[in-house]
C-alpha cells in the first residue's frame, strides 16, 4: 500500500495563498483599492484576484488532490 | 405590475414541483451520472450558503455598511483558501469514522456525550432564527410583489412542501455511506436559480432605471457620496469581525458542514469547489450594489431588503416579476431543506438515540429512518413556530449573523480538533460553555427580547458594551470568542485527557490506526452473535456482512490483528448510523477488549509498521535513515533462499518468508497474525512440534502431496537485551529444504554401486581368462588324441561351454573398459557397412529364429567413431530387438543425417517393456531372459559406448507396441547428404 502523500507540501502553497490574501484584505493594503477612484468594480476585482490565487494553490501539479 | 397571491402561490408550488422532478429524476438516474458526480455540481451545492439574507438582505445591508456587505463572502473565499488545510482533514474524518455533523465530530474528538449534546442544542437555538428568517422572507415576498399581507397559512404551507421535499430526498438513507445525489442536484439546481433571477433583476433594473452600466457609471459620477458611504466601512466598522464570521460559517454552519462533508463527492471535487464556490458568490453578489442605487433611484423611502421584489414588479415584465420570486423560494427553500436534515441528523445522534434502548427497537433500520424523518419535522416545526412568535423589526442580515456569532463558537474546537492534541474534553466544554453564555447575553436574549418573547430586563447587551443603535456583532464576537478560547486553552492545560481522548485526539490529528488489541471473540463469526442482542438480529447480520465486505474479509478470521481491525470498521459504520458515541458503546459492550492480556507481538508489529507508513513521509534525518535500513533488512529476510519463521512468545507467526511460502504453500498474508497451531499444513505442524521439543537441530520427512519431502529444522531463541534467562522474545526457525539434495546423493549412491560391480566383473573376467585358456587348450588336445566319437562330442560340448565363457569374459572386460580414456581413435565409419557387419554377425547366430533383419541405412552415411565398437553397438541392439520378435516380423535400422549428426533407428515389433524394465533397463547384469541366456550387459554396454562417442541413446518402448531404439552419434567430416531419410519402399537394402 502506498504511503499517504505529504500533507505539509500540500498546504504550503494554500497557506502563502491565504497570507497573501490577508494582507490584501485585512492589512493597511486595503487602502490601495478601497477607494472611490478605483470604481466600484475595484473590490470585485481584487476579490477575483484572491480566488484565482486559491486555484492555483489547489491545483498546482506538486500538489495532488 | 401587482400579482394576486393566488398566482404566486401557484408559481410557488410549480416551481417547488419542479424541484422535486429535478431530485426524482435524479434518483432514478435519468439526469447523466457525468453530471450528478461533476465537482461544480457539487461546487454549487454549496451555493446553500446563500440564502434570503444574500437574494435580499444583502442590498438593505449593503444600504447600511456599504462594501462590507462582501465580508460575509470574502470571509467564505479566505476559508475555501484553507481546503488543503482545514476542509480536507476534516473531509477524511468524516469519512473514516463515519461522522455525519459538527456534533459527532466533537463528540468523536473528545469521547464526550455531553460535547455532542451540547454542540447539538446550541446549533439548534443558533438556527433557529435562521430558519424563522427563511419563512418570513417567503411571507414578505408575496407581500411585496401583491402588495398584500398573504394569509397565515401560505407560510405554513410552504412550510410543509418544503419538509415534505426533505423527506423524500434527503432522508432515503440511512447511513452515510450512501450519498442522497437527488438532493445534491436539487441543491445545485436552486443555486443556478438564485444566480439567474439575480442577475436578470440586476440587468433590467440597471436598464430600466439607469438606461444601462454607462447611464450607471454616469449616476456615480455626478452622485460620488453613494461610492464614498459605500467605501468607507471598509476601513471602519466591522470589517474584520465579519471576515472572521463568514471564515468560520463557510463549512462549519450545519447546512455548510451537511453539504461540504456529508453529502460530499471526494476530494478533487472539494479542490474544484475551492474556487468555483467563491467565484459563484462573487457573481452572485455582482448586481448587489447595482441593485441598491437602482432602488434608492427608485424607492428613496422604503425597506431596502425590499429592493430587489419591488424592482422586478416595477420592471413591467410579468416574468421578471415571476423569476425574482421564484429566486426568493429558490433562496429560502433550499436552506430550510439542507440546514433542517442537518439539525436533525444531530438531534437524532445526540438527543434521542443516546436514550432509546436500541434493543427493543425491533427493525433497526426502519427505526432510525422513521426517528430521522420525524425530527425533521419536528425542527422544521419549530423553525415555523419560531416564526410566529417572533415579531421583529430587525432585518434579515441583522438576525442572520446572531447565526454566525452562535456558529463562530465552535472554531477554536474545530482547530483544536485538527492541530492540537493536548485539548481536553473539560476545556472545550468550558471554553463552548463560555461562549454560548456570552452570545446568548448579547445577541440571543436581546433578540426574544425586542420579539416580546422575553421581558425588556433580559436584554442584557450592555454589559458587553453594546449601545442601542450600535452594531453588536463586533462587542459580542470578541468576549465571546476571547473567553471561549481563554478558557479552552486555560482548562485543557490544566486538566488531563483521558486514555479514549487521547486515543481519538491521535486519530483526529495523524489518522492513525488502531491499536494492537486481544479480544474476547475468537473469530469473526462471533461478532454476529455479540451484537445480536444490541443490534437485533437481521441489523447484526447486515453490519458484519457490511464490514467483512469492507475489509475483504471471511467470517472464519481468527487472526487477533485481523479481528480488531474488523471490531473498529464495525464501529466506524455503525458510528453513521447512530453517532460515534453510541456506536463505541455499542462495540465496547458486545466485541470486548482483554484489557489484561497484551497483544500477540504480530499484532504489534504491524501496527507499529502501520504507523510507520503513514508518518513515513514526515521523517526525516537519521530517522529517515533509520527507517530505510530496517525496511531493507526486513528485505533480506523476506528473500533470503532459507525457509524464515519468527514467532512470538504466543507463538504467533510475525515473519514468514517468500522461500517458507513456496516450501509451505501457505502464503505470508494468511500466515502472519495467525497462532502458529491455527494454521493447516504438514509442515506448520512439523514446526510446531519441533518449536515445543528441546532439540535445535532436527531433521524431518513430510508427505506432501503426492511426494515425500525431507526439511532441516533449525532453531534460535530471540531474546530482549539484559532480559533473565527464562524470558524470550520468541524464536526464529529456518527451514532447509533438502529433498533435492538427498534425491542427488541417492543417485550419485546408485552410480558408485553400479561403478563397483563392474570393477568387481572386470577384476573376476581378468581371473577367470588364464584359467579358462589352459581348459580350452586341453580340451583341443583331448579332441585331437580321442577316437571315440562319444568323447570327442563330449569334449566338443567342453570347447564350446568354454567359448561361451570366453564371451562372457569379453562382454564383462568390454563393459569394465567403457568409458575408460584409453584413446579410442575416431575415423569416418560407413554406417550402412557397420550395420551390415553388425547384422551378419547377428544372423550367424540368429538363422534358426527366422527374424528377418532389414539394413534401411542409406550408403554414403558416415559417423565418426571407432568401427569396432560400433559393430558391437549394433550387435547388442539388433540382438535385443531379435530375441523380443517373433519369427518372420522384421528388425528395421533406418538412418538419416542432422545438423547435429546422425540419427540411428533400430526398431522391432515385438513384446515391448514394460515400466519396470523400462527402469532398470540401463542397469548393468539386469535381464529379463531366463538365466544362461543374457548377461544383462548388452544394452548398458552399447549406451556407454555411444556415450563415449559424444551421442545420446533414447529408447521408446511400450508394452505389445514394440521397441524403437534410437541413438544420436556425431556425424563425420566426410559428405552426408542432408536430410537423407530411409526409404519405407518396398526393394529397401537388405543385409
Amino acid at each position: 500500500m502506498a504511503p499517504p502523500p505529504d500533507k505539509s507540501r500540500a498546504a504550503e502553497p494554500a497557506l502563502w495563498a491565504f497570507a497573501l490574501s490577508l494582507v490584501l484584505l485585512v492589512g493597511p493594503v486595503r487602502s490601495l483599492w478601497a477607494a472611490p477612484e478605483r470604481g466600484w468594480l475595484a473590490p470585485f476585482l481584487v476579490w477575483l484576484f484572491v480566488i484565482c490565487l486559491g486555484a492555483w494553490a489547489v491545483h498546482r501539479p506538486s500538489t495532488p488532490p | 405590475m401587482t400579482s394576486t397571491i393566488g398566482v404566486l402561490f401557484g408559481v410557488a408550488v410549480a416551481y417547488l414541483l419542479l424541484l422535486f422532478g429535478v431530485a426524482y429524476a435524479t434518483e432514478r438516474g435519468l439526469v447523466p451520472a457525468r453530471l450528478v458526480r461533476h465537482p461544480l455540481t457539487y461546487a454549487l451545492s454549496l451555493g446553500v450558503y446563500a440564502t434570503s439574507w444574500t437574494y435580499s438582505g444583502s442590498v438593505g445591508f449593503a444600504r447600511t455598511q456599504g462594501y462590507a456587505f462582501l465580508t460575509i463572502y470574502l470571509g467564505v473565499t479566505l476559508a475555501c483558501l484553507l481546503v488543503p488545510v482545514l476542509w480536507e482533514p476534516v473531509l477524511r474524518l468524516c469519512r473514516e469514522h463515519q461522522l455525519t455533523s459538527l456534533a459527532d465530530l466533537f463528540a468523536f474528538r473528545f469521547q464526550s456525550q455531553g460535547a455532542g449534546v451540547l454542540v447539538t442544542v446550541f446549533m439548534l437555538a443558533g438556527n433557529l432564527p435562521y430558519l424563522a428568517l427563511q419563512i418570513h422572507a417567503v411571507s414578505a415576498g408575496f407581500k411585496v410583489l401583491a402588495q398584500a399581507s398573504p394569509p397565515s397559512g401560505i407560510a405554513l404551507m410552504f412550510c410543509g412542501l418544503v419538509t415534505l421535499f426533505a423527506l423524500l430526498f434527503g432522508a432515503r438513507h440511512v447511513t452515510p455511506r450512501e450519498r442522497h445525489a437527488g438532493l445534491g442536484v436539487a441543491i445545485a439546481f436552486e443555486s443556478l436559480v438564485k444566480l439567474v433571477a439575480l442577475l436578470t433583476v440586476g440587468l433590467v433594473a440597471v436598464t430600466s432605471v439607469f438606461g444601462g452600466l454607462s447611464g450607471l457609471s454616469r449616476w456615480l459620477a455626478e452622485h460620488p457620496e453613494a461610492l464614498e458611504r459605500a467605501y468607507a466601512p471598509v476601513q471602519g466598522g466591522p470589517w474584520f469581525t465579519l471576515l472572521l464570521l463568514s471564515f468560520a460559517a463557510a463549512f462549519l454552519l450545519p447546512r455548510q458542514f451537511h453539504m461540504a462533508f456529508t453529502e460530499s463527492l471526494d476530494g478533487r471535487a472539494l479542490r474544484v469547489a475551492a474556487w468555483a464556490f467563491p467565484l459563484f458568490l462573487l457573481l452572485l453578489n455582482l448586481p448587489v450594489l447595482p441593485l441598491l442605487w437602482s432602488g434608492t433611484v427608485r424607492f428613496p423611502v422604503g425597506n431596502p431588503d425590499n429592493h430587489v421584489l419591488e424592482l422586478a414588479r416595477s420592471s413591467g415584465h410579468p416574468l421578471v416579476g415571476a423569476l425574482a420570486f421564484i429566486g426568493a423560494i429558490s433562496a429560502a427553500s433550499s436552506m430550510l431543506i439542507v440546514d433542517t436534515l442537518a439539525l436533525a441528523a444531530m438531534c437524532l445522534n445526540h438527543l434521542v438515540l443516546p436514550r432509546t434502548d436500541l434493543a427493543r427497537s425491533g427493525d433497526l433500520y426502519a427505526g432510525l429512518l422513521w426517528a430521522r424523518r420525524a425530527l425533521i419535522v419536528t425542527v422544521l416545526a419549530l423553525g415555523y413556530a419560531f416564526s410566529r412568535l417572533l415579531a421583529t423589526r430587525q432585518g434579515l442580515v441583522e438576525i442572520g449573523l446572531i447565526s454566525f456569532v452562535a456558529v463562530v463558537q465552535v472554531l477554536p474546537g474545530v482547530l483544536a480538533l485538527l492541530f492540537w492534541r493536548g485539548a481536553t474534553r473539560a476545556g472545550f466544554l468550558a471554553g463552548l460553555g463560555a461562549g454560548i453564555g456570552v452570545w446568548a447575553l448579547s445577541l440571543f436574549l436581546p433578540l426574544l427580547a425586542h420579539g416580546h418573547l422575553l421581558p425588556a430586563a433580559f436584554d442584557l447587551a450592555w454589559v458587553f458594551g453594546i449601545r442601542p443603535g450600535m452594531e453588536p456583532w463586533s462587542a459580542s464576537t470578541f468576549w465571546s470568542l476571547s473567553l471561549n478560547a481563554l478558557l479552552f486553552g486555560g482548562v485543557s492545560l490544566l486538566t488531563r485527557a483521558t486514555a479514549r481522548e487521547e486515543e481519538a485526539a491521535v486519530a483526529c490529528t495523524k489518522g492513525a490506526t488502531p491499536g494492537p488489541w486481544m479480544l474476547e471473540p475468537s473469530s469473526a463469526g462471533e461478532f454476529q452473535a455479540r451484537l445480536a442482542p444490541l443490534l437485533g438480529e437481521d441489523a447484526a447480520s447486515v453490519e458484519l456482512t457490511q464490514a467483512l465486505a469492507d475489509l475483504d474479509m471471511v467470517p472464519g478470521e481468527r487472526r487477533p490483528a485481523q479481528l480488531g481491525r474488523l471490531r473498529d470498521r464495525l464501529q466506524r459504520n455503525l458510528s453513521g448510523l447512530m453517532g460515534p458515541l453510541v456506536a463505541r458503546w455499542v462495540v465496547d459492550r458486545s466485541i470486548r477488549v482483554h484489557h489484561g492480556k497484551r497483544a500477540p507481538l504480530s499484532d504489534r508489529i504491524h501496527a507499529l509498521e502501520e504507523q510507520l507508513r503513514v508518518s513515513r513521509a514526515q521523517l526525516q534525518g537519521a530517522p529517515a535513515e533509520l527507517e530505510a535500513y530496517r525496511r531493507y533488512l526486513r528485505r533480506v529476510l523476506l528473500d533470503l533462499p532459507l525457509g524464515v519463521c519468527a514467532l512470538g512468545p504466543d507463538r504467533d507467526v510475525v515473519i514468514w518468508n517468500r522461500a517458507l511460502e513456496h516450501q509451505s504453500g501457505l502464503g505470508a498474508q494468511e500466515a502472519v497474525g495467525a497462532r502458529l497451531d491455527a494454521l493447516p499444513g504438514a509442515l506448520p505442524a512439523s514446526v510446531l512440534a519441533f518449536v515445543s521439543g528441546a532439540a535445535s537441530q532436527e531433521e524431518v520427512h513430510l508427505q506432501m502431496g503426492a511426494t515425500e519431502r525431507a526439511f532441516s529444522l533449525s532453531r534460535s531463541q530471540v531474546r530482549e537485551p539484559g532480559s533473565t534467562a527464562g524470558e524470550t522474545a520468541g524464536v526464529v526457525v529456518l527451514v532447509e529444504d533438502l529433498t533435492e539434495r538427498k534425491l542427488l546423493a541417492a543417485q550419485v549412491a546408485h552410480q558408485d554401486r553400479l561403478a563397483s560391480v563392474g570393477r568387481l566383473a572386470a577384476g573376476v573376467a581378468h581371473e577367470i581368462g588364464n584359467p579358462l585358456t589352459g581348459i580350452a587348450c586341453l580340451a583341443q588336445n583331448l579332441a585331437r588324441e580321442l577316437e571315440e566319437a562319444d568323447l570327442r562330442d563330449r569334449v566338443g560340448l567342453i570347447l564350446r561351454e568354454t567359448q561361451r565363457i570366453d564371451a562372457i569374459v569379453r562382454v564383462l572386460l568390454g563393459y569394465s573398459h567403457a568409458g575408460a580414456p584409453d584413446g579410442m581413435h575416431r575415423d569416418p565409419v560407413d554406417l550402412h557397412a557397420c550395420v551390415g557387419e553388425a547384422i551378419t554377425l547377428v544372423r550367424l547366430s540368429r538363422e534358426a529364429k527366422g527374424v528377418p533383419c532389414e539394413n534401411r541405412v542409406p550408403d554414403g552415411v558416415h559417423v565418426s567413431g571407432d568401427r569396432q565398437r560400433l559393430i558391437q553397438v549394433f550387435v547388442n541392439l539388433v540382438s535385443n530387438a531379435c530375441d523380443a520378435s517373433a519369427p518372420g516380423t522384421p528388425v528395421t535400422v533406418g538412418a538419416i543425417a542432422t545438423t547435429h549428426g546422425v540419427k540411428v533407428s533400430v526398431q522391432d515389433r515385438g513384446t515391448g517393456m514394460d515400466e519396470s524394465t523400462r527402469e532398470r533397463m540401463f542397469e548393468p547384469f539386469y535381464t529379463t531372459k531366463p538365466p544362461g541366456q543374457g548377461t544383462g550387459l548388452g544394452l548398458p554396454l552399447a549406451a556407454a559406448i555411444v556415450r563415449e562417442h559424444g551421442g545420446t541413446l533414447r529408447v521408446d518402448t511400450r508394452p505389445g507396441a514394440g521397441t524403437t531404439v534410437e541413438l544420436e552419434l556425431p556425424g563425420a567430416d566426410a559428405p552426408v547428404g542432408p536430410g537423407t531419410r530411409v526409404a519405407e519402399a518396398l526393394g529397401g537394402a537388405r543385409a
